[in-house]
């Protein structure tokens, strides 16, 4: 069985999403009810930036069952990154005396967090999807009866970042048809390389689905 | 490994990035047992069968619907040939897709469908 790596970009935004309760530290006393006024994440290490979240008091007085909600993604964010709230104060929503750490974790980012290995054999071709998404339609009947085009069989979709820089969907079909064409050729495990319209703009692969 | 034909590809007037102009895609043609011709377009039958007599094809879109039946039959004869050497990865193109081709683009696959994989009746 051959395969083909489709890399990830590490550095995404965050998913617009509650973030894991009882994660974060810091916050002091919690008080007051329903989403706090959206707050700016500030980066105290890592790179990202841009992401804005509220904090919604949970059954006690701590941060520790209060929930964080992203509101604003941001980008440049990866696993590991510390960010913090600033002290929420007024209001009758919820509030904090002391400022909010937290730590991003696998899942806080929307897209995977690792690079990808796709099995290549049962992949017949790459089709353009948009512009910034390629199907790899595979060979592999679907549980569903579709009679339409590919709607029998399987398929995984690539998605990349800064979509709205790419200038055409065609080019991330020819860069996904490079990697199975050197499957084929017997090399081993060839990794995607992304057009420069991909990866002039800082980024690369985001994601992976597999669809039945 | 999976065993491949490269076809011409980018074959709309709208210019692809200067990366990947006058490009290819390829087809993996494991277990493909047949291709035939029909408005122009290619086909190629594979072996994955399902209910009812259902068999796995893949629609070769031509711009130019420009694939004639002796292509069908040159592909057929590509393909055995390629089973037979792993790692070839030829490129196939048809018949009037020669360098004076008054519309080149004609003989290469669409940009949006260049490949269309679809439950059809085995031949």
């Amino acid at each position: 069985m051959g395969y083909i790596l489709v890399p990830i970009d590490k550095d995404q935004p965050l998913a617009v999403a509650a973030l894991p309760v009882g994660t974060a530290t810091g916050g002091g006393t919690v008080s007051g009810s329903g989403a706090s006024p959206a707050q700016v994440l500030t980066t105290v290490s890592g790179s990202g930036s841009g992401a804005s979240a509220t904090i919604t008091k949970g059954g006690d007085a701590t941060i520790a069952t209060a929930t964080i909600t992203v509101t604003v993604a941001g980008d440049g964010y990866s696993i590991g990154d510390v960010v913090s709230i600033p002290a929420i104060t007024g209001g009758s929503a919820t509030k904090t005396t002391l400022v909010t750490l937290y730590t991003i974790v696998d899942g806080d980012l929307v897209g995977d967090s690792t690079d990808q290995t796709l099995p290549a054999e049962d992949v017949l071709f790459a089709q353009p999807n948009d512009d910034d998404e390629v199907d790899l339609i595979t060979r592999n009947w679907n549980s569903g009866t579709g009679t339409g085009a590919n709607a029998a069989v399987t398929k995984y979709t690539i998605k990349v970042t800064g979509g709205s820089a790419i200038s055409d969907e065609g080019d991330l079909a020819f860069d996904a048809d490079g990697a199975l064409v050197k499957e084929a050729q017997g090399h081993l495990v060839p990794e995607i390389v992304w057009n420069s319209a991909v990866v002039d703009s800082g980024n690369s692969g985001l994601s992976v689905t597999y669809t039945d | 490994m999976a065993s491949r034909i490269q076809f011409p590809y980018n074959g709309t007037t709208v210019a692809v990035s200067p990366d990947n102009k006058n490009t290819t895609l390829s087809l993996n043609i494991d277990g493909a047992y047949a291709v035939t011709q029909s408005s122009g377009n290619l086909f190629v039958h594979y072996e994955d069968t399902m209910g009812s007599g259902k068999s796995l094809k893949v629609e070769l879109d031509y711009v130019g619907s420009s694939a004639l039946v002796a292509d069908a039959a040159r592909l057929m004869n590509l393909i055995k040939t390629v089973q037979q050497q792993p790692g070839s990865c030829p490129i196939f193109k048809l018949t009037d897709d020669v360098p004076t081709a008054g519309t080149p683009a004609n003989f290469r696959l669409e940009k949006q469908t260049p490949f269309t994989a679809l439950r059809g009746d085995a031949v």
